[in-house]
């Protein structure tokens, strides 16, 4: 059998709906996905339904997926996860419902926010929560949850050159926890 | 074309949030193939956003394997159908009956008893089948062929497209950008006095970037070169793509100190020293 940590064995079995491939992608993509799916319906029926139709999707149109393009296979998968769950959760709430849990959250968590934590002492989801809680608001608001900018600035309220520039602040901080490729 | 500018924009983001355009997505897939900073900027970022989405992964009920994997089983045995389906359409297997051979000789039996009129008929029947199935597959496949062949075509068309979609940004980019010190070299008086072209030179990151107004086209055999000259001596700067000369914007060769630019009609490939007497266009800093 082939090695599918290696992410081009992986692709090109997919592409031959090759199933022990399929599972593969299963066992180590529907957890960071359905995480993803759950922010945005937050309900487990709903989440359930939703990474269905995202397997069946990747099975579908796995072979439009052209690596060569600039997207990895994660980013790929995670905007069909993220249209089939906005799809599911009313899109006319989204905006509503986001500016109470972003006032919610940026207001409870600033005052535990703690800018210098060694790296070695902690794992990675502290790491995580060492990125300024706005900042990661604003990662889940444009990322997983794939508002645009302007959504944005509507939800936190605040300008969109503000918006664009914490949304880069963001990734420069994420970028540092995860260290690069 | 400021990389860091570009970068700062937040198109990138926007590319992997998927809240960019199906342009602005093109756009961002040209230029990541330029230039290799955007490319390992996007190839960065979204290996942090996995890793982020990994470190908040959620598990889903185990069950859930099990009733995905039976509906993809299910699309599966679909597709099967499908292909089947479509290979009989097609014509090319055939129609193929083995019966076993018991079956065959009682079957052959019968039809013997009977007249042979039966046979016949049965034959031209199927010869009619087989020629009416031949036909639809050769038209079926010449038309298969040409909507393939008009695919390529137009995809070719976007891609040059694509292209001076991008070049175009590029220009506007440098011309935009305020680092760019614009260069006039106006045509010689003695030589070709139409003909002017313009030097965008960044002095920091010292990229020279060159913009034709009006140079004759060349023969075939002949090629513009662009010339710095840097402190009495000219330097090379490369060749000028003959290709759409008149509206032509094109990366040369970067050059860190220079006081003035010129153009010469050489032979293709270039030379080592310029002619002189073929000098076209010059112009100080």
């Amino acid at each position: 059998m082939k090695d599918f940590s290696i992410i081009s064995n992986l692709i090109f079995a997919l592409k031959q709906k090759d199933e022990a491939a399929f599972s593969f992608l299963y066992d180590h993509y529907s957890a960071a996905l359905y995480g993803i799916v759950f922010k945005i319906v937050n309900n487990e029926n709903d989440a359930n339904d939703v990474l269905q139709d995202v397997f069946v999707n990747i099975w579908k149109n796995i072979e439009t997926y052209n690596e060569d393009k600039g997207g990895s296979l994660f980013t790929w998968m995670l905007n069909i996860a993220r249209n089939k769950a906005i799809d599911i959760y009313r899109q006319k709430n989204r905006i509503a419902e986001n500016q109470k849990e972003f006032q919610r959250v940026s207001i409870s968590n600033e005052s535990l926010y703690v800018h210098s934590i060694k790296v070695n002492t902690i794992g990675v989801n502290k790491l995580v929560d060492s990125i300024k809680p706005e900042l990661k608001q604003l990662i889940d608001l444009h990322y997983y949850k794939g508002f645009t900018h302007q959504e944005i600035a509507e939800i936190t309220n605040m300008p969109l050159g503000t918006v664009k520039t914490k949304i880069r602040t963001a990734m420069t901080q994420l970028k540092n926890v995860f260290g690069t490729s | 074309m400021n990389i860091a500018e570009y970068i700062a924009s937040g198109i990138l983001e926007q590319y992997v949030s998927g809240t960019a355009s199906p342009q602005e997505m093109r756009e961002v897939e040209c230029m990541s193939h330029i230039y290799p900073e955007i490319k390992l900027e996007l190839v960065e970022m979204q290996n942090a956003l996995e890793a982020l989405a990994i470190s908040e992964a959620k598990t889903p009920p185990t069950f859930l394997k099990n009733v995905i994997f039976t509906a993809l089983n299910e699309l599966q045995n679909e597709d099967a159908a499908e292909i089947s389906k479509e290979a009989i359409q097609d014509g090319n297997t055939g129609l193929r009956m083995e019966l076993p051979p018991v079956e065959k000789e009682q079957l052959t039996a019968t039809i013997f008893n009977r007249s042979d009129t039966y046979l016949k008929v049965a034959a031209s029947i199927l010869l009619l089948i087989s020629v009416g199935l031949g036909v639809y597959s050769i038209a079926t496949n010449s038309k298969l062929n040409s909507t393939r062949s008009e695919l390529a075509l137009a995809r070719n068309e976007i891609k040059a497209k694509e292209q001076i979609i991008v070049a175009r940004g590029e220009q506007i980019a440098v011309v935009s950008n305020l680092n760019f010190k614009p260069v006039l070299m106006k045509g010689i008086e003695t030589k070709s006095p139409e003909s002017a072209a313009t030097i965008y030179w960044n002095t920091i990151s010292q990229e020279v970037y060159i913009s034709i107004a009006s140079l004759p086209r060349p023969t075939d055999d002949k090629q513009y070169q662009l010339w710095a000259i840097a402190d009495g001596k000219p330097v090379d700067l490369g060749m000028i793509d003959s290709k759409n000369i008149a509206e032509s914007f094109q990366k040369m060769k970067a050059i860190g100190n220079a006081q003035a630019f010129a153009i010469t009609l050489e032979k293709k490939g270039g030379v080592p020293q310029p002619t002189m007497t073929e000098m076209y266009v010059m112009g100080g800093v």
